[in-house]
């Protein structure tokens, strides 16, 4: 298939698949459902990272993180802190996972969002809000197990937009 | 090396927003930035409501209406009975010499949001400062008091209840007047107060119920927070284990008021100064 280089539509694409991450993130879920939230912005941030490794990196990540944290009133920095972490380890791995089969993705994927929720929780707790184990793993194995929707579906949206 | 970089930025923000207030005016600047997503969030329930109200048959329409009239005929028995109540307030407390301040000025407001985190308990309301809405103004729903508001942006502000565990509320016990804090437990299943420095001696029991005593300055008096549920004593402890459960329904209300605490001729700029004035003469 012939893929072009549309900067224009991939950055649309995914600005408006960090729009939903953040609007999923805030939508006003019960408690014991929202333990089984996935981390939307996270999988996403590793899914580009790791896509277009040369051209987005940590900065990209740093400011997710910060908007995040902006939007959803956390403590500022804390998200930025852990996806910056989280894109440094996809830079340099990325080759690795991509050659992974699905399934080994997402156990890659639970340790990379397990390092994301550890860092959050910890400034969390500077600020006087302690988690419980639960409150951290529940998130992870969510997160983990919805990796593969998010991976097809991406590389969905991206074959039929053809952006390479 | 930019990694390092910017993981140091974000330790520095993460310290200045928690030990330094240089982001206070920007915070509620940003308040609005988050609208959108919370709104749109949020757009799944608004038509959900909207087709209820559409939908409604006739029969439950006039159901309803019966309810609430006969809810109003109830209110306006005890309003009766409130006018000559207030008369005789005003009155004894002009024997005290004391300045009334029985009656408020409210505004409603809708929530749009709430916070995300499990830990964290704020939610996001449909006020700012467009509306006069300043930052530790008093929330309430129809049954006491639900919390303060900590952000404020120009058209939504961001609320603390007294439930979050960073929350702490100077309270009186409406039976007896004994003074106590009520302070947030934090857990986001239940929706706790627990009471702090309650001796053993204290008289505190199940079923009372607690008012804003309006000690700390933030909150306006003789709202009802919490009623007690359980007094753990065990004398072995310097203090009494009280649980109480807040009065308003922390995670039902939808429709909340936002309390005003000076007279309407004042305006909400005065306001802000009075309460901004010596809380930031005293930090710095």
């Amino acid at each position: 298939m012939a893929q072009r280089n549309k900067p224009a539509l991939l950055t649309g694409i995914i600005l408006l698949s960090l729009f939903f991450a953040l609007v999923l993130g805030v939508y006003p879920l019960g408690h014991t459902v929202s333990l089984l939230r996935p981390e939307f912005v996270c999988l996403l941030v590793v899914y580009w990272v790791v896509t277009y490794p040369h051209r987005l990196g940590v900065l990209f990540a740093w400011g997710i993180g910060f908007f995040q944290d902006v939007v959803e009133g956390t403590v500022w920095g804390g998200h930025a802190l852990a996806l910056t972490i989280l894109a440094y380890i996809c830079l340099l791995s990325w080759q690795r996972i991509r050659s992974y089969s699905i399934w080994q993705q997402s156990m890659w994927v639970f340790v990379l969002v397990g390092t994301h929720q550890v860092v959050v929780s910890w400034v969390q707790g500077l600020a006087g809000y302690h988690s419980p184990t639960h409150m951290l793993l529940l998130p992870t194995i969510a997160s983990a197990l919805s990796w593969p929707l998010i991976y097809f579906g991406l590389q969905r949206v991206r074959l039929r937009a053809r952006v390479s | 090396m930019r990694t390092f970089l910017l993981i140091l930025v974000s330790l520095v923000a993460v310290l200045a927003y928690l030990y330094t207030d240089w982001f206070d005016s920007l915070k509620d600047k940003t308040t609005d930035i988050s609208l959108p997503f919370y709104w749109t969030a949020d757009l799944p329930n608004r038509v959900e409501e909207w087709a209820d109200n559409r939908l409604m048959s006739r029969s439950r329409l006039e159901q309803e209406n019966t309810t609430l009239r006969s809810e109003i005929l109830i209110h306006r028995r005890k309003l009766q009975q409130m006018a000559s109540l207030a008369a005789e307030n005003a009155r004894l407390r002009q024997l005290l010499n004391s300045a009334e301040t029985l009656e408020d000025r409210v505004i409603v407001g809708e929530l749009i949001g709430i916070s995300p985190d499990v830990n964290t308990q704020k939610v996001i309301v449909n006020r700012g400062s467009d509306h006069g809405v300043y930052v530790g103004q008093a929330m309430l729903d129809a049954k006491g008091l639900m919390g303060q508001v900590v952000e404020v942006g120009s058209r939504s502000s961001r609320v603390l209840l007294i439930t979050d565990s960073t929350h702490a509320l100077p309270v009186q016990v409406n039976r007896n007047g004994v003074r106590l804090i009520a302070e947030g437990v934090g857990n986001p299943d239940l929706f706790l107060l627990s009471l702090r420095y309650v001796s053993n001696t204290t008289d505190v029991q199940e079923g009372d119920l607690l008012v804003s005593s309006g000690l700390g300055g933030r909150f306006p008096e003789g709202y009802p927070v919490a009623e007690v549920t359980k007094v753990d004593v065990d004398t072995s402890q310097q203090f009494v284990r009280v649980l109480a459960r807040p009065m308003a329904e922390m995670n039902r209300s939808r429709h909340v008021l936002l309390v005003f605490d000076t007279p309407p001729g004042e305006g909400p700029l005065g306001e802000a100064e009075l309460l901004g004035g010596p809380e930031s003469g005293a930090t710095e």
